[in-house]
């Protein structure tokens, strides 16, 4: 069977590119192999585990199965784009760091641009609502709890809580000095 | 698209037509199918066959290999499954640096199909289409016999080798390096092979002046066009001052650059680094950028560095780190101490003198040489002048860094990878747990590599970039940025007695260092240090004094000052037994020394600091000088037949060292495996001598385990442990030694651990082949993987890793002497060299056919140099002839007719199993003995390299 | 940078395309090389690969014919070619790019350091060229060099195979370019003498042709006189020389060679 090849147009981590791509072609092999960004990870290939997440016009998707030619005009990013030009971690990727959220780290770069997605929404999300966001992630090693305290305390200071983002104890619940809650 | 078959295999590939087919090969994985030369139809490490011939793939374009049928060296076999001819190359000790040797094998292989009984020439003639630098071609006739052998009677009956010290199983014995399937099948072995697909590309903007100031470098216009990340120029690099010479620390080396400088002085010379994504942007940023030169007037020779007013090579400022003069502050207020400039840093006092263009100085003797000349009775005193010569390596310069975690990789094709490290930490700041050097394979260093030339720009545009980056020199940027030997004026003064003894050698060398000082002092004293040794007279001085100049830049190059010296010493020696009336071999044979004399001389001629005064150890040279003469027959005289050519015979005497006593250090670590194999951590760094295999050798003596079950990993700062580096011929002796430090000290503590799992007594072990401890007293046995097992057991003692480190004050010589018979035509002035005998004392050849090879190529090397070689400038300093086919390297056609290297047997107390050094010194030989020859044959003294047709004619007469 | 190649499938597509803007391929020793500036100015690049009938050895009634794109090793491997163009084309010290260069390309290349120019030349050589109009034509090889045929495609070349010809070259290394390669021929007219003087060029040295014809028995000292003195040769200090030292060799070679021939069988 003839190979069909087509022309893709978009904006990954903000540079405008042109690249030819199997018709067939993932858009996580494309971002892979086409301009190795290998932060985008291949963990099921089926849109199950997450690992494969990137943000498509401000929105998370398993790019395991989104096709690259959907891609057309879209603005794509990944981790990379997260990062400073001097290597500056953002502040989401310096909490997963604090948090010792990260141990092999292969889940990592899916769920950090689910959880930008969820910091930067402006919306405050309550715990459940928080865990059902992250839920179509999955970690291996980690056990969840310090990647979902990284990701509420990161959603707290992006929402101006700072002193409650302090609050947040190792199981995740906010412990509010007084019984009252700020709300 | 352009469909052909390549190795068999039906391919398609969507390439421009009018690109070269070498670039469509390596799209297709073909990476061993290397250049050497840009596409200049030389060195023919891009050979390729194209429907059954062999042809240059760079000289053949894409779109005309459609249809055809290619066949590449990466298809003959692999490192498991070598084919004969692989085989064949690999036993008969040719694959050293190897960077071609892929090419190589590929021809030998269609000579063979071509015929499976090809004769001498018809191996000459396939092999003229390869340069092959390392290890000369006289061992490839040798693979071809071992071919023809193999293929009628399925084994091989030539001797490649004489093997020594019959009680070893490994040292001294024929064994095939065992880095050479690897290179000879065209595996991934060299930095090239191991970089990145998003890499970035540096290439570096060059100054056209000899000598200027770089006022302002406007780079906007580069750095706008879209692929460019950064350009790195002199005004935003690092301010570390340092020297590129790759030395202990602290080195005998004025430390007088920084990684890009504000004043350039010499053509070719950084003015700015261009980092993009594509090699074609960087390129196409480099034309966009716009500097404002202040063209200096410049100097070119050690006359013109020297005479009165001479414009100054370094102007700025002097700094001492210790030993500082106390005249330091008038001194500085006589420079300009213009910013520009830079400073001058020297770690001790190397007697420079930059106001008058002095890099560095050493004066120095013993007795009293006016005395002695005054009763002499006869006296010569001749200048001597050599010339800039290139190491031409077949892999350029090349080097690829990245960043991985905070921490800099950098893969470089390093001589000396710790100092490689400690120079990247003082130009990038980082600390040096943060670098992480792996010398990959070296295709061809010869010195050229002992210098960090590349690989300080390379990290440092990866640390401000955070982008992997790698850079590559062009042939041009090999022969004009890069280093070469320093070009000596050698002025000799001998005199002697009738009897022909020598009584007295003064020597002035007047050293040419180029624009930066590295090697500056080291180089030259070594025009001293390892030829005045070879003489028993109580009186010598020396004057050395070795100036900057705006030529391309000189370094190290294998021999390292020694092969001018000897020159000059040789010749002169030559010219007074000439005058006496005596017979050169006479004269040789009553003056040089032995073992047991004292060499007083040595005291002054330390690297910057006192040397050590020792006794001459194992010393083959007389042994070396009768051989030599009997082999061509020394006193005979030979008649060619035709009144035109005229045959002469000359030779010399030579030495080197086995690395610097009290200098060099050398560390390994030696680990006993989970099932009883060994593998030795080096430091070292294998350049292809075969380094590696050596170390694998001793731990196979010492701990009686099979060399297929030792590997050694090495020139790794991560995982080695520290050792200055290959230079000096330290390799063996140093290197080496340290491998049997830590494999003595392994068996020391594999002998301790199975006496305690025995519960027997230490003294009643004793260790035997394949690697089992037996008791004498019980006849008990345990193997190495019993040991191990238990020590590494829940309730073990813990695993056997033993380090080993090297260091001495002993000096171990190696000595030989050189002997050519040329032909000369007096009247076109053609010089053939008829025959070549190398003989030499390498103490224990550790890998016989190896050594060999390297006399080979060294000779063959220094035949280059005396005869064709030469790097010409014109008068604003820019070389004319950087190319390989203009600059002159010595092919299969320049190989004498008769080439022979000889071992000779002698035991050194100090080397490993008795080993010495043999790279360097047979770099020394070929200029005197030649030159002596050509006088024997036609009656001139060939006082200068390369001693061309011209020149002869002119001495004659004829022009 | 030419941008475009076109793969002739015969002489007259070859000669057909042949424009300003385009270059002739024929080895690919000399137009693809570094330094080579002729990829560099051509728009098109016409390879004569795949032409078919330039690659033949033609022997007839005492003369040889000789295909263009004929290598030189086909020219050392052929029974039919003289011997003292197998020598020639062995001056070309690299096997492998023997096997790649082609006696048309090294004739169209004109450099002054030719490998078989001066052979070619002291035997009246005859192409035979292409015009872009398929039209072919004949003219002796020393026309060729003084005319403007550039555009045209050679296409063959005819040598006499019996004559009395002999060559010397001189060169740094085998492998390095020559600074002075000579050829010299003889007939029962007299001697014929070329040469291919680096950095000077293709020479014809009429002088010293008539200085050995008038007086066989000439000295070697009064050729060494002419050559050192004669204004009309452009040799210059160099890095291949100084002038003296290519004025003389000129006139010892000339002197060995004319030697040679008078002693020479055919």
């Amino acid at each position: 069977m003839a190979k069909q090849y087509k022309v893709v147009h978009c904006t990954v981590n903000g540079k405008e590119i042109e690249q030819v791509v199997d018709v067939r072609e993932s858009l996580t092999d494309m971002l892979r192999n086409d301009l190795h960004l290998t932060s985008v990870k291949k963990g099921c290939e089926v849109g199950e585990c997450g690992a494969c997440t990137v943000i498509i016009n401000g929105e998370g998707f398993n790019s395991c199965i989104y096709l690259a030619v959907w891609a057309e005009g879209k603005e794509i990013w990944t981790l990379e784009g997260l990062t400073g030009p001097g290597g500056e971690l953002s502040d989401i990727q310096q909490a997963f760091v604090d948090e010792g959220a990260i141990q092999c780290g292969f889940c990592t770069p899916g769920f950090i641009m689910t959880s930008w997605e969820i910091v930067n929404s402006g919306k405050e999300y309550t715990d459940d609502e928080l865990r059902k966001a992250l839920s179509g992630h999955l970690c291996r090693c980690t056990g969840y709890e310090n990647i979902f305290r990284a990701v509420k305390k990161t959603m707290l200071r992006h929402l101006g809580k700072f002193e409650e983002a302090e609050l947040v104890n190792s199981q995740g619940i906010t412990e509010y000095p007084d019984p009252m809650p700020f709300k | 698209m352009i469909s052909c078959i390549i190795n068999g295999k039906k391919r398609s590939f969507d390439i421009d037509p009018t690109k070269r087919l070498r670039e469509m090969l390596l799209m297709n994985g073909n990476f061993a199918v290397r250049d050497s030369d840009d596409a200049e139809g030389f060195c023919g490490s891009d050979t390729v066959l194209l429907n059954g011939t062999p042809v240059f793939s760079n000289l053949v374009l894409a779109g005309e290999a459609e249809g055809c049928e290619i066949v590449t060296p990466d298809s003959l076999g692999d490192s498991m499954h070598l084919s004969i001819v692989q085989q064949a190359l690999v036993d008969a000790g040719v694959v050293q640096s190897a960077y071609n040797a892929p090419a190589a094998a590929l021809l030998m292989t269609w000579l063979f199909e071509q015929n499976p009984m090809p004769s001498r020439e018809e191996v000459k003639d396939v092999l003229s289409g390869i340069f092959i630098r390392d290890a000369g071609y006289e061992h490839y006739y040798l693979a071809a016999d071992l071919i023809k052998e193999k293929l009628a009677t399925g084994k091989y009956k030539s001797e490649i080798a004489p093997e020594f010290r019959p009680n070893l199983k490994a040292v001294g014995k024929v064994m095939p390096k065992i880095d050479a399937p690897q290179l000879v099948s065209g595996e991934r072995a060299f930095v090239e092979d191991y970089v990145d697909e998003d890499t970035c590309y540096m290439v570096v903007l060059r100054s056209p002046y000899a000598h200027a100031y770089v006022n302002k470098i406007d780079t906007s216009k580069a750095e706008a066009l879209p692929g460019v990340i950064k350009v790195i120029t002199a005004y935003n690099c690092s301010d570390a001052t340092y020297m590129s010479a790759g030395q202990g620390n602290p080195e005998p080396s004025p430390h007088d650059r920084r990684l890009i400088n504000k004043k350039v002085r010499h053509v070719g010379d950084r003015v700015a680094a261009i980092v993009a994504e594509t090699l074609e942007e960087a390129i196409k940023a480099r034309d966009l950028i716009e500097v404002e030169y202040e063209p200096l007037e410049a100097v070119y020779t050690v006359e013109e560095a020297m005479a009165e007013g001479a414009p100054l090579v370094h102007n700025g400022k002097v700094q001492y780190n210790s030993g500082a003069p106390d005249d330091l502050d008038e001194y500085n207020a006589k420079l300009s101490g213009d910013e520009r400039e830079g400073k001058v840093v020297y770690q001790f006092p190397l007697h420079g003198d930059i106001l008058h263009n002095v890099a560095a100085a050493n004066h120095g003797g013993i007795g009293d040489v006016d005395k002695a000349f005054a009763e002499a009775d006869a006296v010569v005193e001749a200048t001597y002048q050599t010339s800039q010569i290139q190491h031409t390596p077949l892999e350029t310069h090349i080097c690829f860094s990245k960043l991985e975690n905070g921490r800099l990789i950098i893969y470089a094709s390093t001589q000396v990878p710790y100092h490689v490290r400690r120079i990247v930490s003082w130009v990038t700041g980082l600390s040096e747990n943060k670098i992480h050097v792996i010398k990959t394979r070296v295709g061809g260093g010869y010195g050229s590599k002992q210098d960090i030339l590349v690989e300080d720009l390379t990290a440092y545009a990866t640390f401000v970039t955070g982008r992997p980056v790698l850079y590559h020199n062009t042939r041009e940027e090999e022969f004009i940025a890069n280093s070469t030997r320093h070009p000596m004026r050698v002025h000799v003064k001998m005199g002697g007695k009738k009897d022909g003894s020598i009584t007295g050698i003064y020597l002035k060398v007047d050293a040419n260092t180029g624009p930066y000082g590295n090697h500056a002092l080291t180089v030259p004293m070594n025009s001293c240090s390892k030829t005045l040794p070879l003489f028993k007279c109580d009186n010598m001085k020396y004057d050395l004094t070795i100036y900057y100049t705006n030529t391309p830049p000189a370094g190290a190059y294998q021999g390292y000052g020694t092969p001018k010296g000897t020159y000059g010493l040789m010749m002169a020696m030559c010219e007074l037994a000439d005058k006496l009336g005596v017979d050169y071999k006479e004269m040789v044979l009553k003056n040089h020394v032995e073992e047991g004399y004292m060499l007083e001389i040595l005291k002054g001629l330390g690297e910057g600091r006192e040397g050590n005064v020792v006794p001459v150890g194992s010393c083959g040279l007389r042994e070396a000088v009768e051989k030599g003469c009997e082999m061509i027959e020394w006193g005979k005289h030979e008649e060619s037949g035709d009144p035109d050519w005229k045959i002469g015979k000359g030779f010399a005497m030579i030495m080197q060292g086995s690395g610097l006593p009290g200098l060099d250090h050398a560390n390994a670590i030696a680990k006993l495996e989970m099932d009883g194999s060994i593998i030795v951590l080096s430091g070292a760094a294998d350049i292809g001598t075969g380094l590696d295999t050596i170390i694998a050798k001793v731990a196979s003596d010492i701990l009686c385990v099979p060399m297929d079950r030792i590997t050694v990993l090495s020139g790794d700062t991560d995982s080695g442990a520290f050792d200055t580096g290959s230079y000096a011929s330290s390799g063996t002796f140093f290197s080496g030694n340290a491998a049997v430090v830590a494999s003595t000290n392994l068996k020391d503590k594999i002998l301790d651990e199975a006496a305690y799992q025995l519960g027997e007594e230490l003294d009643d072990m004793e260790i035997d082949w394949p690697g089992v401890v037996r008791s004498k007293k019980t006849g008990k046995e345990l193997s190495y993987y019993d040991i191990i097992h238990t020590a590494t057991s829940g309730t073990g003692r813990g695993h056997l890793i033993a380090p080993g480190s090297f260091t001495t004050a002993a000096s171990s010589v190696p000595y030989g002497a050189h002997f050519a018979q040329v032909a000369v035509n007096v009247r076109t002035g053609e010089v053939k060299v008829q025959k070549f005998y190398a003989v030499q004392d390498a103490g224990t050849p550790i890998n016989p056919e190896a050594a060999l090879c390297q006399m080979y190529g060294a000779s063959l090397k220094s035949i280059g140099h005396t005869l064709y070689e030469d790097m010409i400038l014109d008068k604003d300093g820019r070389c004319v002839n950087a190319t390989m086919t203009d600059y002159g390297v010595p092919m299969i056609s320049e190989q004498p007719d008769d080439f022979k290297a000889v071992l000779i047997d002698v035991n050194d107390a100090h080397g490993p199993f008795g080993a010495k050094s043999i790279s360097e010194i047979a770099c020394n030989g070929a200029a005197p003995a030649i030159g002596n020859a050509i006088h024997d044959a036609c009656g001139v003294w060939m006082r200068s390299w390369p001693m061309t047709p011209e020149k002869i004619l002119r001495e004659l007469g004829k022009i | 940078m030419a941008t475009k190649l076109l793969m002739a499938k015969s002489p007259e597509e070859a000669a057909v395309s042949k424009t300003a803007s385009a270059a002739f391929v024929a080895g690919g020793t000399e137009v693809n090389r570094l330094g080579s500036d002729i990829a560099e100015k051509a728009e098109t690049l016409i390879s004569l690969k795949k032409c078919s009938g330039l690659d033949g050895i033609e022997a007839d009634a005492g003369y040889v014919t000789i295909g263009a794109m004929c290598t030189f090793q086909d020219l050392v491997e052929s029974d039919k070619v003289p011997g003292w163009l197998k020598e020639a084309a062995l001056f070309m010290a690299s096997r492998t790019k023997r096997n790649m260069a082609t006696i048309g390309g090294n004739i169209a290349a004109r450099r002054s350091d030719s490998y078989l120019i001066p052979a070619l030349s002291a035997a009246g050589a005859v192409l035979e060229l292409l015009g872009s109009d398929t039209k072919a034509e004949r003219i002796g090889i020393v026309e060729y060099f003084d005319g403007a045929y550039d555009d045209k495609l050679i296409t063959s070349v005819t040598v006499e195979k019996d004559i009395r010809l002999v060559s010397k070259r001189y060169a740094n290394t085998a492998q390095s370019h020559a600074v002075l390669t000579m050829s010299a021929a003889m007939d029962e007219m007299g001697v014929y003498m070329n040469g291919a003087v680096k950095n000077v060029g293709l020479l014809h040295f009429c002088d010293l042709e008539k200085a050995f014809n008038d007086d066989p028995e000439i000295s070697e000292d009064k050729i060494i006189e002419m050559v050192r003195t004669c204004t009309g040769l452009e040799t210059a200090d160099d890095m291949f020389g100084s002038d003296a030292y290519k004025r003389y060799l000129i006139a010892v070679t000339a002197f060995d060679l004319f030697k040679q021939l008078k002693g020479k069988e055919v």
